[in-house]
């Protein structure tokens, strides 16, 4: 089996890895009343906090501040959730990989399948913060449509990337854990990317200020800057070839890593 | 038709100390010119399989014997697939399903019929199929009203029960077992028997790895006794 025919098995097994995401997170709230609404609150409780005092102390309108504080909060939610589980993602899954093979993209794709679910509830969040501060949408907006796409396709190499290299070196879980709390602030989630004046290498070099600058620009119905998205082009490339050479090269040495 | 055909393959585990597992051990070989590699860079390696050489075909019903840690388990997960052979090549075709360990992709918040359908799915039926077994396995497993609470209330037995279930109705054409039948009470083992024997009739493969020598014998028209990792008996 090559890594193509893993990711052609893995894309005929979409319905089942979307039963089972669907699953998964069912079995984590099985006895509370609101589930994954949970989610939903939490991130609503975490805007409205971190918008009235960060909006104050940083002395910018909360109408300017908080959609895309909102906006902001809830694609890092995904990105760090992804990023944070992916080293482990095939130690979780050791059970069915010893037991009964799948294709090995299916665990990464099993993954992000899993928080994009936790993302949609999440979304409810923006499109509130939207309609409350009215913003308008247009032509522009439909277009965060194929760009989520392509954000969670990117997710999912992303995910087999960190799931390969996690599995053979176990430190990367917590070197992972260690620095997304770095990461959080050298993406422009409390601010805007224009809005750096020194080091804003920092943020060309962050694969993650991308992705949360262009669903940003496109929900709140802008374009988003030409460079921004000539490096959103750039960073799926490379993460879709790396996860192919990995997935390719050394998806039979999973079982021995695990 | 299904088939299995292993020629001279052998399987090494690497077994990974804390030392080839970590990163930095390994950023620091590089940086200290290979001073320390001779003592970071080591694995040991398990032979688990030694040149194992063995043609399964249509209607081989299979037991494999042998001590524990012989290769009976590591054999039955090579012809799953689930482990390459270090050398060697193994080909085969056919549909796999297999009953290794318990609680495979079972997850015990949910209840015996959503853990059906995960399992049913992870062993080969696609969406619609799994649905359509539904009815088949909850009347086979018998596990009355039981099926409607989550599986943390499940003996060993009743998951083993479930397990077994979805594995032999997603009607594989190579069917690998290992062990565990013994688990359920006499009452269904004998249902378990007579199912194995009613799929091996239909002239598929069927391999089973046990230390019950009556169940080898009446199960089995081809026995193979492994001994570190080494195929030294086979028997018609």
């Amino acid at each position: 089996m090559s890594g193509f025919t893993d990711l052609a098995e893995t894309i005929k097994k979409s319905r089942i890895i979307f039963f089972f995401a669907k699953s998964d997170t069912q079995a984590r709230y099985k006895r509370s009343i609101l589930g994954p609404f949970w989610l939903t609150l939490g991130t609503l409780i975490g805007v409205l906090g971190l918008g009235i005092v960060w909006s104050q102390i940083l002395n910018i309108k909360s109408e300017d501040f908080i959609p895309n504080l909102t906006i902001g909060l809830v694609c890092w939610q995904l990105i760090s959730n992804c990023i944070a589980e992916s080293p482990s993602v095939f130690m979780r899954y050791a059970s069915i990989i010893k037991n009964s093979p799948q294709p090995f993209s299916f665990y990464p794709a099993l993954l992000v399948s899993r928080h994009i679910i936790n993302f949609a509830h999440n979304f409810l969040v923006i499109i509130i913060v939207m309609i409350y501060y009215s913003i308008e949408v247009n032509a522009t907006t439909l277009l965060v449509i194929p760009a989520l796409l392509i954000f969670f396709i990117n997710l999912f190499f992303i995910s087999v990337i960190l799931g390969f290299v996690g599995a053979r070196y176990r430190d990367l879980e917590p070197t992972i854990t260690a620095f997304l709390p770095l990461l959080f602030f050298i993406t422009p989630i409390l601010y805007k990317p224009t809005q750096i004046k020194v080091a804003s290498w920092v943020i060309d070099y962050n694969p993650f200020a991308y992705y949360v600058t262009i669903i940003r620009d496109l929900l709140l119905g802008k374009m988003p800057e030409d460079n921004f998205i000539f490096g959103f082009g750039v960073i799926t490339v490379i993460t879709m070839a790396l996860g192919f050479i990995l997935l390719n090269y050394k998806r039979k040495n999973i079982t021995f890593w695990l | 038709m299904a088939f299995v055909k292993i020629n001279n393959v052998s399987l090494d585990f690497p077994i990974y100390n804390t030392k080839t597992l970590s990163l930095r051990h390994n950023l620091l070989r590089l940086s200290t010119g290979g001073r320390i590699s001779s003592e970071a860079g080591k694995t040991t390696v398990v032979r688990a399989l030694d040149d194992i050489n063995l043609d399964i075909k249509d209607g081989d019903s299979v037991g494999l014997i042998g001590h524990n840690g012989s290769g009976k388990s590591t054999l039955l997960r090579l012809l799953a697939g689930i482990y390459s052979p270090t050398a060697g090549n193994i080909s085969k075709s056919g549909k796999v399903t297999t009953v290794f360990e318990l609680g495979a992709g079972i997850d015990p918040e949910l209840t015996g019929k959503e853990n059906i359908l995960r399992v049913a799915m992870l062993q080969g039926a696609d969406f619609h199929q799994a649905h359509n077994l539904l009815d088949e396995v909850t009347d086979f497993c018998g596990l009355g009203d039981f099926i409607n609470l989550p599986v943390r209330v499940y003996s060993s037995g009743m998951t083993m029960r479930l397990m077994f279930g979805v594995a032999t109705s997603v009607m594989p054409e190579i069917f690998l077992v290992d062990e565990m039948i013994s688990t359920g009470d006499s009452e269904f083992q004998d249902k378990a028997l007579q199912r194995m024997k009613d799929i091996s009739k239909a002239s598929k493969i069927f391999v089973l790895a046990s230390h019950d020598r009556d169940m080898i014998n009446t199960m089995c028209n081809k026995i193979i006794r492994l001994e570190h990792g080494k195929i030294v008996e086979v028997v018609k």
